[in-house]
């Protein structure tokens, strides 16, 4: 284990050090917060917001939504290259798996994410907000925890996009149908509880999208203890399925491996 | 003028040989078209699902946020079927790619924009255009102002990509970043234009243009305001200006990779 550590502990110091990506990336998040906020407040100033849902605690859960995209780092990228490349050749014949290997640098740069957005965005979303959400900091809090499971279940999936390069030649365009399904399925425009009978929210809540946003971004109007023991229950277990899965599928692409040069 | 006629002339050679090139492996380009069309699909019911929540945001309905996503994706997939270069302007200044452009009598941007294409954008093209198309059917918008959209709403998603881009030049390693920016831009896009007002109106006009990219055509198609639309020509002059003299900006800043290789 004290090697993925190790891993984990370069990749958090690495990403840290590049400042300007960083504050690229967070001013993306921020606008995207503030079109969203902006978005729902122009539904309740028009009379559609739901009235189980005060109108602070909707901007709260947009905000949190479109955080857990900018938690994790964007580690398709990098396996996408790896295999384009033909340089997972020489991470093969290392003594440590290359997916564990990614997977630990992924969290250790998730990590620094977590120390910066967490510790910076408080103030931000409260000030773009003006309030508190009715559940208080417990519900912050229960969200914040929530947020990193899914961020390794977001990490897991980015994997799972970056080894799909071994077929289709091109990480990106998997990642973003991904990332339309978290958008349709996931709740981050539209929280679960308001999807129309068609697409019952009491179905797509047990699906693995909702485990990596709506669910735990939901606990924001449920901040009870059976609450988020329910949605981390859901998510361990999606983040071992997912994990197995993710496994086998590597082992898939072992068998498919050619080294381009080098 | 015969220096304007012949860069004309290599842009349209350029296009030719990178939609050439894009075409050829035919069955990668269907493969990965139905893919991109069926991952859009997937984004509309989010729509449906936003109006049956609010029928009505601030006198949008379903239709324009219709319009305006068909108008995004298409502008997504005509830069990228086309000008794929633009989006992969960092990993070119990383790699020390301008190198070979830049011992070419012809513009560098020009060659850096417009030399490799994605073939993923025929799925994007096409799936905008029959979104579009399927507004101006069942919604009776006009299709005469379409194409001219189209164009416009190329020019400044592709002049949003080249000013993004060329921060390259002073942050090392910037893809990743960069493609995430373009990404949000283009669904920006695609948001209802009575969101954005004051501070975020400003935005979405000057540093982040998505309001002339979708905004300003949908209000033309619903209320035939020729002014408006004068001003957005305008402006979107004045963005392409500024994006492509920022990038010549940077382009002094370029640290040549002396890179050795053959062009032809």
């Amino acid at each position: 284990m004290i090697k993925y550590y190790h891993f984990a502990r370069i990749a958090f110091g690495d990403h840290l050090n590049n400042r300007l990506r960083i504050f690229t990336r967070y001013l993306v998040f921020l606008l995207l917060d503030w079109v969203m906020i902006a978005m729902w407040d122009l539904i309740y100033k028009s009379g559609y917001g739901p009235a189980s849902i005060p109108r602070v605690d909707m901007a709260w859960h947009m905000a949190f939504a479109q955080m857990m995209f900018f938690l994790s780092p964007r580690l398709f990228v990098v396996i996408e290259s790896d295999v384009r490349s033909g340089n997972i050749g020489y991470f093969l014949n290392r003594p440590i798996p290359y997916l564990w290997m990614r997977l630990s640098e992924g969290i250790g740069a998730l990590l620094g994410n977590l120390l910066i957005y967490y510790v910076v965005s408080i103030p931000f979303i409260y000030w773009m907000v003006g309030g508190w959400p009715s559940g208080g900091a417990v519900a912050i809090v229960a969200v914040f925890v929530g947020l990193v499971l899914a961020s390794v279940l977001h990490l897991l999936f980015q994997i799972l996009a970056g080894l799909s390069t071994f077929w289709t030649n091109d990480a990106v365009f998997i990642y973003h149908s991904y990332q339309k399904f978290c958008l349709l399925f996931g709740g981050i425009y539209v929280p679960l509880v308001l999807y129309p009978s068609f697409l019952s929210g009491e179905v797509l809540k047990f699906l693995p999208f909702a485990s990596l946003v709506g669910n735990p971004v939901g606990l924001l109007f449920d901040p009870t203890w059976s609450g988020i023991a329910g949605v981390m229950a859901l998510q361990i277990f999606w983040l071992g399925f997912v994990g197995v899965g993710l496994s086998m599928f590597y082992q898939m692409c072992l068998r498919k491996v050619e080294v381009h040069g080098g | 003028m015969a220096e304007v006629l012949s860069n004309l002339r290599f842009f349209l050679a350029l296009i030719r040989m990178t939609f050439k090139s894009a075409t050829g492996q035919r069955g990668a380009m269907l493969i990965r078209a139905i893919f991109s069309v069926t991952t859009h699909l997937i984004y509309i019911p989010i729509w449906f699902i936003v109006f049956t929540v609010a029928p009505d945001l601030g006198g949008w309905k379903l239709e324009h946020a219709l319009y305006a996503y068909g108008l995004s994706i298409a502008c997504w997939g005509l830069v990228s079927l086309f000008a794929f270069g633009l989006r992969m302007i960092p990993e070119q200044i990383d790699h020390g790619e301008l190198d070979s452009y830049l011992t070419l009598p012809k513009p560098v941007l020009l060659s850096a924009a417009f030399s490799s294409s994605k073939n993923t954008g025929l799925g994007e093209l096409l799936f905008g255009i029959c979104l579009l198309a399927f507004c101006c059917v069942r919604y009776d918008f006009s299709w005469v102002p379409m194409p001219f959209f189209l164009i416009m709403g190329s020019v400044v998603f592709a002049s949003g990509i080249l000013f993004f881009a060329t921060l390259g030049f002073w942050l090392k390693q910037f893809l990743g970043s960069a493609e995430e920016i373009y990404f949000n831009f283009n669904l920006m896009a695609s948001r209802p234009a009575p969101i954005f007002t004051g501070a975020l109106k400003v935005i979405a006009l000057t540093l982040v243009p998505v309001s002339l990219m979708s905004h300003v055509p949908i209000e033309f198609v619903v209320y035939h305001h020729w002014q408006t639309l004068g001003f957005a020509i305008l402006g979107v002059a004045s963005y392409a200006l500024l994006s492509v003299s920022f990038f010549y900006l940077g382009l002094r800043f370029y640290e040549s990779g002396n890179r050795f290789g053959i062009r032809g």
